[in-house]
């Protein structure tokens, strides 16, 4: 056995191997007999999205109404104030969302105490354990205008006077990029790491004894090893540019209605707009329509990658 | 690691620690601002706000979830049977799959990348998974309803795992075991697993942190209350009173519901386990282990 | 509502800190429509009722029956709904074995409490639905019975009602019980009773005392008054904040008479006694007072500058000092809660005397059947029971005799302490006349109340808007609400310029439209009365 598929590998590279193919397709069929589950039978779930619901005759074969669920998304006059401030948030997520973690493991990399490595690591990644609701919470212990920290110790003191955050538009942006870096750079920053840890040493050791720079080395060796791990991270962002972490919208500015024009996201207004009304179909509408646009836009972006540079697209 | 520093380096590294620390206040302040909150009296709480020494100690918050421990203790005994179940398997799935993937002579590869690409594009919704999964396989309130749903695999990680196999382990490694006659699952299972460690850790990690952290297959699939996880007990009353302070006027409501310190506390107990798993994830996390190999 | 409300409060009284938060079918709406909470009226305290009641079963039930009421058919499971805080309480199922002790013996009947939390149960137990689950007992608490008809998910009870629950029938005759649209039953409603509204604010009696008030509990009072209250409570307490604006709850409600005609007032509403006008509830004259009101508190240091978002409880508020006094329903039930709870006397000034509008917001929760029923005779049989046994009944809401109350007087119980650790449930159905009050019989007070607020009818009385063909307008209009009311009902933003944007983007959103269908209908039932 051993013998015989020695020799089956050995000939030409262009052939395919059945042998070798069959154990792989094995290989693949756990995880694709899940995700078939998991996934794909599920899709069949989007139609909901064009029905009329009715659980008498039960929720998927209620009758099509075409797109009349899309409708209360248009109804209002702020739709497109809401799509700019989804599109916008994330574009800006996915440049400093891209840009800081990598810098910060590139930073990581080189701590070579391995009990101040451990303690760094564990200690960012805090805040990526904690749930929306309680970030929602400490958010406010410091920001809330009555008893927060920032107005009790610092402005207070200072000018006498308090802001309250939570009916101050003009912070909210910068606030709630930040809050989402400070929570999901623990995880961020360990997914580049692990490309950065796959990297051989040797190519640094070259390096170094052709006299490169540490900033050579970064430039030449660690960042070309990130660039398909980059492209897969932007694409996959590029597909949710519709879609919004509705805990980081919703919760941690509290909902307050005067900071809307900032923190409205599509998510936020759709559950705000479908509160009492228990529609399903209406909500699953509007995420149709945010993963098609995504889907769309992926495409783009992946064809464009692969114009430029082939073997970069991710499929 | 090779032995003299240039003063480059050494500026470097202080950066890294400099940068590390920010970082590192940044996330603990508001950690250290939740377990002092968890200590406070209530009333002092309310009136006075959060302080990063409890300005009117008080354990009374952790007393209570003390008398309430036969239950959270019985969640905690069910999270962590799920989240070791569920990331082990996961773990098994996520590496033959990103293995199978990370081959470029077996046809058909591409499309069945793309299918898994797909797969992260578009989902039909919680529904109609929920009715596939409670009529078709009958798994509500059994344990399986806690790690096979949604959290089991998914197609991000299939990627980073596939990525990392087909860009940082060296092809001769595989070749060379080919030649020797190793076969496919073997050469997955001796040369590529141990070498995947960084990702694996990683991939482990996200998975571990999901399953800790999942309510919502909890929320749809049991009722039965001694399958409960921690998060779901937590995350739900947490969510409930919040609900319930900002929509209600009445007096006697809000009477019952668990105080600010209180819920400080139970995001505490919430988080301190994964703190103390986390360590063991580190380990893997280490430099050095492919070039060792190639060398050897 | 109100007994839900009750019930949880009589909990809640003992306790103090309680993972177990239940707060039945009643929790709060989650529309925050511009109604006030917690109206409705109190029990009349009858409990010789039930006796009689209980052997007036006719009709069908009779056939399964022995003379004696000893049931004598095959017993079946009705599977109901169990709002909790997210946590099953822990005697949950010891209070079920007891509920089905009697159930079985009486009406066949074996219930089954399927717990879910307030926070999710509108997603969840439709899903359930959807997936074909048994169900035989819904509460529809947040939205209504509305959005559960239009989508089909729950089935007309008429006929079911009519075979098999004469005393619901015969109760429904005198009080309002039913949910009805086009000519059918759709729910019965969670709790009874005249559905009472009032408003209020209520105060510690010794702040107003130290401030050198000499009001008592009922006096009349107006907005003006409480502008003259507040500035001296602020005096006394300059660390406290008097007026209790606070959290996205709408209180203008409780300034002005007003009626939604069962529906949130997104879809306008009659303003006073006489009108049979709908018009725009939020450009109202009195609904515009309420704000000048609340910004003008607010600029005064009345309110917490976190008001519109803060999520500290009213409890917790009121017991450190935070909060001294909050708009609130004038109700004797509330009062003597509120007693026990703070451990201080309180009173409640009137700002609206007691009235009776269509439906009151808070009573909007129904019992309904939904289509994956497998027992729905079972299940009415059921609810006939829960209204017309009073053993029945107060299994429902306060648990087991001797394990989770003692009686106290005839009418009248003490909770114990495991009602809070283990069963701190408010009663899920039931009528007040046959429940036991907590500390305090205040039915004669409550008979007064009732009487002079059915004396007080809106000319809505007894109609009901129908929503379903404005549904896409509406969800517009709610958005807009959503974006608005807290900051503005709380004094929080600038009411000049914010409250002619919210206005303005009302009718963008076509609050005139959903306004214009809902007069049409209620011009069209006036005409048929």
């Amino acid at each position: 056995m051993k013998q015989g598929s020695a020799a089956a590998v050995r000939p030409a590279k262009r052939r395919i191997r059945w042998k070798k193919a069959i154990v792989i397709y094995l290989m693949l069929l756990p995880g694709l007999i899940y995700l078939l589950i998991n996934n794909y039978l599920p899709m069949y779930g989007v139609t909901i999205a064009f029905r009329k619901l009715d659980y008498k005759k039960g929720i998927l074969r209620s009758p099509f109404n075409g797109f009349e669920n899309f409708k209360f998304l248009f109804s209002t006059n702020d739709i497109w104030g809401i799509v700019r401030t989804t599109v916008l948030y994330n574009l800006v997520f996915i440049v400093i969302g891209t840009v800081f973690p990598i810098a910060v493991a590139i930073l990581f990399n080189e701590i070579r105490n391995l009990k101040a490595q451990k303690i760094y690591q564990t200690v960012i990644l805090l805040p990526y354990l904690m749930s929306w609701v309680v970030v929602s919470y400490l958010v406010f212990a410091f920001l809330s205008a009555d008893n927060g920290f920032i107005n009790k110790t610092l402005i207070e003191p200072m000018t006498g006077n308090t802001i309250s955050f939570y009916q101050e538009k003009g912070i909210w942006p910068f606030l709630l990029t930040f809050v989402n870096q400070w929570k999901s750079i623990g995880f961020s920053m360990v997914l580049y790491l692990s490309t950065i840890l796959g990297i051989g040493s040797d190519y640094y050791e070259a390096a170094r004894v052709d006299g490169a720079t540490k900033w050579q080395q970064i430039k030449n060796i660690t960042l070309p090893f990130l660039k398909p791990t980059v492209i897969t991270m932007v694409i996959l962002s590029v597909s949710k540019i519709f879609f919004s972490d509705f805990g980081l919208f919703y919760q941690v500015p509290k909902n307050s209605g005067t900071l809307y024009d900032v923190t409205q996201t599509i998510d936020v207004y759709v559950y705000n707009a479908l509160m009492n009304q228990n529609n399903i179909s209406m909500s699953s509408a509007a995420s149709v329509l945010q993963a098609l646009i995504g889907f769309v836009l992926v495409l783009a972006a992946n064809g464009i990658i692969r114009k430029v540079s082939r073997e970069d697209a991710i499929f | 690691m090779s032995g003299v520093r240039s003063r480059e380096d050494k500026a470097f590294v202080a950066a890294a620690h400099i940068v590390m620390i920010i970082l590192t206040i940044c996330a603990l302040a508001p950690f250290v601002l939740m377990i002092s909150g968890s200590l406070t009296d209530n009333d002092a709480l309310v009136k006075n706000g959060y302080q990063f020494i409890p300005s009117v100690f008080s354990a009374d918050a952790y007393a209570y979830i003390l008398q309430e421990w036969a239950q959270i203790g019985n969640a905690y005994l069910v999270t962590i049977v799920v989240t070791v179940t569920g990331t082990a398997v996961s773990l098994f799935l996520v590496s033959t799959m990103g293995y199978g993937l990370a081959q470029d002579d077996v046809p058909g590869l591409n499309i069945i990348f793309v299918l898994v690409i797909i797969t992260m594009l578009f989902n039909g919704g919680v529904v109609s998974s929920y009715i596939i999964y409670s009529n078709l396989f009958h798994i509500k309130n059994t344990i399986f309803a806690l790690i096979i749903p949604n959290l089991l695999l998914n197609g991000f990680n299939i990627m980073l795992v596939r990525n990392y196999m087909r860009n940082s382990i060296p092809r001769d490694l595989s070749e060379a075991a080919e030649i020797d006659g190793a076969g496919q699952f073997r050469i997955y299972l001796t040369v590529v697993l141990p070498l995947s460690k960084p990702i694996l850790a990683t991939v482990g990690l996200l998975t571990a942190v999901g399953y800790w952290n999942d309510w919502t297959n909890g929320l749809y699939y049991v009722t039965d209350n001694t399958l409960y996880s921690v998060q779901q007990l937590l995350d739900q009353m947490n969510k409930s009173v919040q609900y319930l302070a900002s929509h209600s006027n009445i007096v006697g409501l809000n009477q019952n519901l668990p105080s600010t310190s209180i819920r400080m506390a139970i995001a505490v107990v919430g988080i301190l386990p994964i703190i103390i798993a986390y360590p063991f994830f580190q380990k893997y996390f280490e430099k050095g282990i492919t070039m060792g190999a190639v060398k050897g | 509502m109100k007994k839900m409300i009750r019930n949880v409060c009589v909990a809640a009284m003992t306790a103090l800190l309680a993972f177990t938060t239940l707060t039945g079918c009643g929790g709060q709406d989650a529309q925050s429509g511009g109604q006030n909470e917690g109206s409705g009226t109190q029990a009349s305290g009858q409990n010789e009722e039930s006796g009689a009641a209980g052997g007036e079963q006719t009709g069908v039930v009779e056939d399964s029956q022995t003379a004696d009421g000893e049931w004598t058919g095959e017993v079946e499971k009705v599977v109901m709904t169990f709002l909790t805080g997210g946590v099953e309480p822990a005697d949950l199922g010891m209070v079920q074995d007891a509920i089905n002790e009697i159930t079985t013996k009486k009406i066949g009947v074996e219930i089954e409490f399927r717990p879910v939390s307030i926070f999710e149960a509108p997603a969840t137990v439709p899903m359930w639905i959807g997936g074909g689950e048994q169900i035989d007992l819904f509460c529809a608490a947040f939205t209504g019975v509305d959005p559960f008809i239009s989508l089909n998910m729950i089935e007309p009870m008429t006929d079911l009602l009519a075979q098999n629950a004469p005393y619901l029938e015969e109760f429904s005759q005198e009080s309002p019980l039913y949910y009805e649209k086009n000519g059918d039953v759709y729910g019965v409603r969670v709790t009874t009773n005249s559905g009472r509204v009032t408003g209020g604010y209520l105060f510690f009696k010794e702040d107003l005392e130290a401030a050198g008030f000499e009001y008592k509990d009922g006096d009349q009072i107006t907005l003006d008054d409480l502008d003259v209250i507040f500035a001296k409570l602020k005096e006394l307490y300059p660390d406290s904040y008097p007026a209790g604006l606070f959290g996205s709850t709408s209180r203008a409600g409780m300034t002005m008479v007003y009626d939604t005609l069962g529906a949130t007032a997104s879809s306008g509403a009659l303003i006073g006694l006489d009108s049979t006008e709908v018009v725009n509830y939020y450009a109202s004259e009195e609904y515009k007072s309420f704000l000048e009101h609340a910004r003008g508190w607010y600029e005064k240091g009345y309110v917490l500058q976190d008001a519109a978002t803060t999520d500290i409880s009213l409890n917790e508020s009121m017991t450190s000092g935070l909060l001294r006094g909050y708009f609130n329903e004038y109700d004797p039930f509330l009062r003597e809660t509120a007693n026990i709870t703070y451990g201080k006397e309180v009173l409640t000034l009137v700002l609206v005397e007691p009235y009776a509008p269509s439906v009151a917001p808070a009573l909007n929760e129904y019992w309904t059947i939904p289509v994956t029923a497998a027992h729905p005779e079972a299940a009415v049989r059921l609810l006939n029971l829960a209204f017309s046994d009073s053993e029945v009944d107060n299994l429902f809401a306060y648990g087991i005799e001797g394990v989770h109350y003692e009686k106290t007087g005839e009418n009248t119980i003490q909770q114990t302490e495991r009602t809070t650790s283990s069963y701190a449930i408010p009663g899920q159905m039931g009528i007040t006349q046959h429940r036991y009050y907590v500390s305090v019989d205040t039915s004669a007070e409550d008979e007064a109340l009732d009487a002079l607020a059915q004396s007080r009818r809106t000319k809505g009385y007894g109609f009901f808007y129908d929503a379903t063909a404005m549904t896409t307008q509406i969800t517009a209009i709610d958005a807009v609400v959503a974006k608005y009311q807290a900051a503005l009902e709380t004094g929080s933003v600038d009411l000049e310029t914010e409250y002619p944007k919210f206005l303005q983007e009302l009718e963008a959103a076509g609050i005139n439209e959903v306004i214009a269908d809902k007069q049409a209908q209620f011009d069209a039932w006036l005409n048929q009365q």
